[in-house]
């Protein structure tokens, strides 16, 4: 009780200044992530399914169901040798009686547009970037935060359908910004970023929707979120499908099995937008357990995700990815558990996201160097403007194997860079050269029995940069690489209020904010203040009335979590693995059981 | 058949009649449909769905009519008899599960 009245006055102090923490160019409105409209209650049901049913009954059942509508599956294991498939039906939910009583279990896969997925959630018309559909160019509304731009041509786009924006690489010379480049070794490693060929590479993309068409203008929303599209030479274009994505669709209560299943990914959204899974297990993934193709608004809330099919020694057997935002923007990936997975929560290509309170740990890694620890929040492609905050894991990579990464930010995370075992990359926050304009705020970093030195960076000496709490700017592991060290990725960096464990203190320095970075500075914030959340303006949705909130930052003392002075509390998806039962390792996982069942209003009269 | 909408286009947010925190009898009044006030921390908005016909209502799931406070006066209703169900969501929009339905009766 002492505890919670302490955090409840310091709670009291926490104030909404965001504004004045991080200058407008290096953020963006985050509370946009995630599905638009919030996700609905569907209880009118289509059709009941069960375990006797076939696959192709189950399909067709889904296929018949009118939009706004429940197809209920029973209780019992499903036998799946193809894939579930949602094409193009809207404003549907598949339901499970719960995650551990609806067991589905795969051993085969859709195609799902050529890439393999066991639950396939797609557009009636698919289009990528070897097949755009439709191009043309983007002639005018480029600036960060524009709502309406121009085409040249808006023949066969939909309300309602994906506009993808993008343009044409930097050259190999370091603009010292936001550098743009894919060339191998120059750049990025083995830049394999997703990347459109129109007169040149062009792997800086944002992804929107269309909400509206005028003549030849077109309303999309989110806005631009990149700063630096322009007319000129890296001439801008949009491609698009024919026709609307596929929105509206739920995935709700069920085990997703895929040990024996095909395809690169459990589940798969293509083409799609506001559309969500939540109180799922997905276990065994494949490579990737949630691949969002081209989509705006996937929710993943309220799930358990746990090791990948196969066997831990195999080499096949050992990368897995929980969710994997591909040509994606505004996801949300909030308050679930990843176990047993490398990259619990991974960016290849996307602006916007938001993963939050999520709770990750064994991040597991046996691919030819096991040394190697594996970060929670990765980002490994062009990714920008992602917001991770609460979370509990590993900690942020921002690597330069696939491209470069921009404006990231992390906020009230606590994240311990450690894993026993491993001695590589055992940094909380390693941001590789080339990445750049990241905001590091009010975090709680570092293992206080691991790590001997603040930071790392080119110029200084190396020798404990794997037992670093920072590793900025370095074109290798904590050193030389084929990529050339940057300066400016630590230039750059605003740091402000991140506790860590080797000074045992946070900091609120202003040596350590970029003041006088001459593309995007920031200012000195004026007080030592941090907002609740740079997310949401009140507690998170099935946080839990007793758990404190934000429970994470240098504002909080008497957090339950060990060796950090009290600046951090668990959060609920860490109390859910902590506290609930488990099946030969495996979590007995339920959303309602860990986070307490939603009561709706009573006594209506 | 397309179901007949018996109300103006446009129902208004509901006077400020009934503010309360706990269960209010009778409906706080012969056109007001009232409930306990949610206070989960994360609560933002009420939703409020209606019909004419029992679990039948005029809004999808997640489209129900926005309500700040825990009352909703319908007295702009044409006469009849509706079927009521509320739920509440948080800023984003995230929807609990309804209330058990109640069937008023617009006097």
């Amino acid at each position: 009780m002492k505890k919670l009245l302490l955090f409840a006055m310091l709670a009291l102090t926490v104030q909404p200044c965001l504004s004045q923490i991080i200058a407008n160019d290096r953020k963006i409105d985050w509370s946009k992530a995630g599905v638009k409209g919030g996700v609905p209650n569907r209880t009118k049901i289509c059709s009941n399914v069960t375990a006797a049913n076939t696959l192709a009954q189950i399909n067709s059942a889904i296929a018949a169901c009118p939009a706004h509508q429940v197809v209920q599956f029973a209780a019992g294991t499903y036998t799946l040798a193809g894939g579930i498939v949602i094409n193009g039906k809207s404003n549907i939910t598949i339901r499970g009686a719960g995650p551990l009583l609806t067991i589905l279990n795969f051993s085969s896969s859709n195609s799902c547009n050529g890439l393999g997925a066991s639950i396939c959630v797609r557009a009636a018309t698919l289009n990528d970037l070897d097949s755009p559909g439709n191009t043309t160019n983007w002639t005018a509304g480029y600036a960060k935060g524009t709502t309406v731009i121009t085409l040249q041509s808006v023949t066969n786009l939909s309300v309602g359908g994906l506009l993808m924006l993008d343009r044409i690489n930097d050259s190999t010379t370091d603009n010292n910004a936001i550098w743009i480049c894919r060339v191998a070794n120059t750049c990025c490693l083995d830049c394999a970023t997703p990347s459109r060929n129109s007169g040149g590479l062009r792997s800086q993309v944002q992804i929107t929707r269309v909400t509206a068409i005028n003549g030849l203008n077109v309303t999309i929303e989110p806005g631009i979120i990149w700063p630096n599209f322009a007319s000129g030479t890296t001439d801008p274009e949009a491609w698009y499908a024919s026709g609307a994505a596929i929105k509206g669709v739920g995935i709700e209560g069920f085990t997703i099995n895929t040990e024996s299943a095909t395809g690169g990914s459990s589940v798969m959204f293509a083409n799609a937008t506001d559309s969500w899974m939540r109180n799922n297990r997905i276990l065994h993934l494949t490579e990737k357990g949630v691949w969002k193709y081209q989509t705006v608004g996937i929710d993943i809330s309220f799930n358990y995700f746990f090791d990948k099919q196969g066997s831990d020694a195999s080499q096949e057997g050992s990368e897995s990815y929980g969710t994997n935002d591909y040509l994606a923007s505004m996801s949300l990936t909030y308050q679930n558990i990843f176990h047993h997975i490398t990259s619990p929560i991974q960016c290849e290509s996307g602006t916007g996201s938001v993963d939050a309170y999520n709770y990750s740990f064994d991040d597991f890694y046996n691919l030819s160097s096991p040394e190697w620890a594996q970060a929670s929040s990765y980002t490994h492609g062009t990714c920008a403007y992602l917001l991770h905050e609460g979370n509990i894991g590993f900690g942020m990579i921002q690597d330069i194997v696939h491209a470069q990464n921009f404006f990231h930010t992390a906020f009230r995370n606590r994240w311990d860079g450690f894993e026993t075992g491993k001695s590589l990359q055992t940094v909380p926050i390693h941001i590789y050269a080339a990445n750049r304009y990241s905001n590091i705020i009010g975090n709680v970093l570092g293992n206080n029995t691991y790590h001997i030195q603040y930071e790392s960076f080119p110029g200084t000496p190396g020798g404990s940069c794997d037992q670093a709490i920072y590793a900025i700017g370095f074109g290798g592991n904590c050193g030389n690489g084929s990529i050339a060290n940057k300066a400016n990725t630590r230039t750059s960096l605003l740091r402000w209020g991140n506790y860590d464990t080797v000074n045992d203190a946070s900091r609120f320095l202003a040596a350590e904010v970029p003041t006088t970075d001459p593309n995007y500075p920031n200012s000195t914030p004026p007080n030592n203040n941090l907002p609740a959340s740079l997310w949401t303006t009140k507690k998170p949705f099935r946080y839990g009335n007793s758990n404190p909130w934000p429970g994470i930052g240098p504002d909080i003392a008497g957090g339950d979590l060990t060796s950090v002075n009290g600046h951090a509390f668990s959060n609920p998806a860490k109390l859910c693995w902590d506290n609930t039962s488990k099946t030969s390792g495996v979590l007995d996982f339920d959303a309602n059981t860990c986070y307490g069942a939603v009561t709706p209003p009573g006594n209506v009269n | 058949m397309a179901r007949v909408i018996p109300v103006r286009p446009s129902v208004p947010f509901p006077k400020a009649t009934v503010a309360g925190t706990g269960t209010v009898s009778a409906g706080g009044g012969a056109n007001t449909l009232a409930w306990d006030a949610v206070t989960d921390p994360s609560f933002d908005k009420y939703r409020v769905y209606f019909g004419t016909a029992p679990d039948t209502y005029n809004q999808n799931p997640g489209e129900g009519i926005v309500v700040a406070t825990n009352s909703y006066d319908f007295s702009a209703f044409a006469p009849g008899t509706y079927y009521f169900r509320i739920a509440w969501a948080d800023e984003f929009g995230n929807e609990s599960p309804y209330s058990s339905e109640i069937q008023r009766t617009r006097s």
